[in-house]
């Protein structure tokens, strides 16, 4: 609703612009015809002067009125009384007097050409408020409307046009493509608002299921905490007191608490084994898995990283690699650690890369991930798969080791070593025959 | 009767070994494995002799709420905390509410042990102080309500015969009820009278 609104605001302004823009061309184009028009009249009409002043009583009367059809009468001596400028007799015709003489002028024939051509709406010519000449309609309420005193001192008329704009020559199409112009616009904002939008949220997300996952791991921990220091504490006690009693000269005394002492060790071994037990109780089912659509979606999720990293993914693995038999979530979370990894080794580098590379032999898939980062030092090379390990400031050091574990359960081996180039290389062998496992 | 270490911690290797521990020491110790078996056993918390040794966390009632009614269970045995994981928050709580010491688990013996005998130690002390004022109380309880009017007007530094007067007696009935209950109270002098009972309850 919003966006049609918007939408109906940004045409109807634009629009407005175009129309406004094309009734002032239409304005200008008629303010020169009517500068035309008002310079060929001025013309035509000062001619009857210089007539006027030609005229000679020698003339034959014949031959000027077939030359001049516009002059109904003239006589060569002043009249006296003055003869009228306008002749009440006859509806557009005048007198022009002068010391020569005076022309009765029929004012329709001798515009005759022009008022015939001209397009105006309205068009009159006055002296002196009487209409001498009218043509079109009224034209009292047209838009328009220009008006000029014929500058010749014997035939001072006034002329007036009036005009309406012509809305049939308006730009329609211009308009219409304004209309479509606005609405793809606001589309293509609108889709762009919403891919951020479901970036946000999916940021929003990982960050929040980040958070989760730290409290989750915080709460394990002082779970872990608890229990293992009970027995910690008895330990503590039974060998205390058994070493203060073989001070005290009583070894006999200190036999049971050393018991005492180891039965509470292998009560921690247990407690360690049981929640090893409970944390991996969630086991996936196998099934077979397109290696290359999962790194595809991995590669997708990590987009945002990727994009902010200016890092280059490249996925070599051949479509005609067969399917693995393992857990989907798995893979994911394998390849994601990778990626992962290998993008936050390249922050510093300008033009990072990831390459992802499959083969296949005769029992296994051989997967290699390499980067084009600073690879990893010797400490690393040796650490990499070590719980709490560790390169980064905000880093906990479980990727790689769950990455190791979630191999390995696989029946499957990771390597880490650096690339000739450089860069880290990650080397995945998953055998075949690991479902019978 | 003799000191005794009560102890209350869920968790049985921790009693065992704890109690064998300070059995080193020669001192006795009654383990219990939830406050409610604890309350079960020794109602009469106020009697207790000794000190007493307490996880915060523990299934039914904590060891802190325990530790937070203490002190209106009118008991004086000092309390020593023992937690897994102590937070600032906890150490304060257990302190604001008369804690005598907070360990952390696993406590180390000699910590322990110097512990316990100081809370020991300081108990014996209070203990003492305790039965004195008793030992005094009962005294007081023998004289009459005339006699307890006295000592309150003598406290107050009146003279015989003022006394006289406030209580519609001769001077030498006053005097009478004086030596009586100087008698009574097994002194001599009033400055003793004043020094002894002075800050005594019930004697105002």
């Amino acid at each position: 609703m919003r966006k049609a609104l918007i939408w109906l605001i940004l045409t109807a302004l634009s629009g407005g612009g175009v129309v406004v823009y094309a009734l002032h061309q239409q304005y200008e184009e008629q303010s020169a015809e009517f500068r035309i028009l008002y310079r060929d009249i001025t013309v035509k009409l000062s001619q009857n002067d210089v007539i006027l002043a030609l005229l000679s009583n020698s003339s034959d009367p014949k031959v000027v009125q077939q030359k001049f059809p516009y002059i109904l009468r003239w006589q060569t001596k002043p009249h006296e009384p003055p003869r009228p400028d306008i002749n009440p007799a006859r509806a557009g015709t005048y007198w022009i007097n002068s010391p020569q003489g005076s022309l009765l002028i029929d004012l329709p024939t001798l515009l005759a050409d022009f008022v015939r051509t001209q397009k105006f709406h309205h068009f009159s010519l006055s002296w002196k408020d009487t209409p001498l000449l009218t043509q079109g309609a009224e034209g009292k309420n047209d838009w328009w409307s220009w008006e000029k005193h014929i500058a010749s001192p014997s035939q001072p008329l006034n002329l007036l046009v009036t005009n309406n704009p012509d809305w049939r020559s308006l730009p329609w199409l211009g308009l219409l493509l304004v209309g479509v112009f606005w609405a793809v616009v606001i589309y293509f904002y609108n889709q762009y608002q919403m891919t951020k939008r479901q970036r946000n949220i999916a940021n929003l997300r990982a960050h929040f299921s980040e958070l989760a996952r730290l409290n989750a791991m915080g709460e394990i921990a002082a779970g872990m905490v608890h229990e293992l220091n009970q027995p910690l504490t008895a330990i503590l006690s039974y060998s205390q007191t058994a070493q203060r009693l073989i001070k005290q000269q009583q070894a006999e005394k200190a036999q049971p608490l050393l018991d005492a002492s180891v039965m509470q060790t292998k009560r921690i071994s247990a407690l360690l084994l049981a929640f090893r037990e409970k944390l991996h109780s969630d086991e996936q089912a196998l099934q077979p898995v397109n290696l290359r659509q999962v790194w595809e979606r991995v590669v997708m999720l990590l987009g945002n990283e990727i994009e902010r990293g200016k890092v280059s993914v490249i996925n070599r693995i051949p479509e005609s690699l067969p399917p693995l038999i393992a857990s989907p979530l798995g893979i994911e979370q394998i390849f994601h650690n990778l990626l992962n990894n290998a993008i936050q080794a390249q922050q510093q580098t300008d033009k990072g890369w990831v390459t992802i590379n499959a083969s296949q032999t005769a029992d296994s898939i051989i997967l290699t991930v390499t980067d084009g980062g600073q690879g990893l030092s010797e400490q690393a090379l040796e650490q990499v798969f070590m719980p709490f390990f560790t390169t980064r400031k905000e880093g906990l050091g479980l990727g790689m080791a769950l990455t190791e574990t979630l191999v390995q359960r696989l029946n499957g081996s990771i390597q880490a070593e650096n690339s000739p180039n450089g860069g880290a290389c990650f080397t995945l062998i998953f055998p075949f025959a690991q479902q019978e496992a | 009767m003799a000191q005794c270490i009560y102890l209350i911690d869920d968790d049985e290797a921790i009693r065992s070994s704890l109690s064998a521990l300070l059995a080193t020491m020669g001192w006795e110790t009654k383990a219990f494995e939830s406050v409610q078996c604890f309350m079960e056993a020794e109602p009469d918390v106020q009697n207790l002799n000794g000190c007493l040794l307490l996880d915060i966390r523990m299934p039914g009632k904590s060891g802190i709420t325990l530790l937070e009614n203490w002190q209106q269970m009118g008991s004086t045995l000092p309390i020593i905390m023992m937690t897994g994981h102590g937070s600032i928050d906890l150490c304060r709580r257990a302190f604001k509410n008369g804690a005598f010491e907070f360990l952390t688990k696993p406590v180390d013996a000699d910590l322990l042990i110097e512990t316990v005998g100081t809370a020991l130690e300081q108990q014996k002390l209070s203990q003492q102080h305790r039965e004195n004022q008793a030992d005094l109380q009962a005294k007081l309880a023998t004289l009459s309500t005339r006699e307890h009017e006295v000592m309150a007007l003598i406290m107050q530094g009146k003279s015989n015969k003022e006394m006289a007067r406030d209580l519609s007696l001769s001077p030498r009935t006053v005097e009478a009820h004086r030596a009586s209950l100087f008698a009574r109270l097994e002194i001599n002098s009033l400055a003793k009278l004043i020094k002894i009972y002075g800050g005594l309850k019930g004697t105002t």
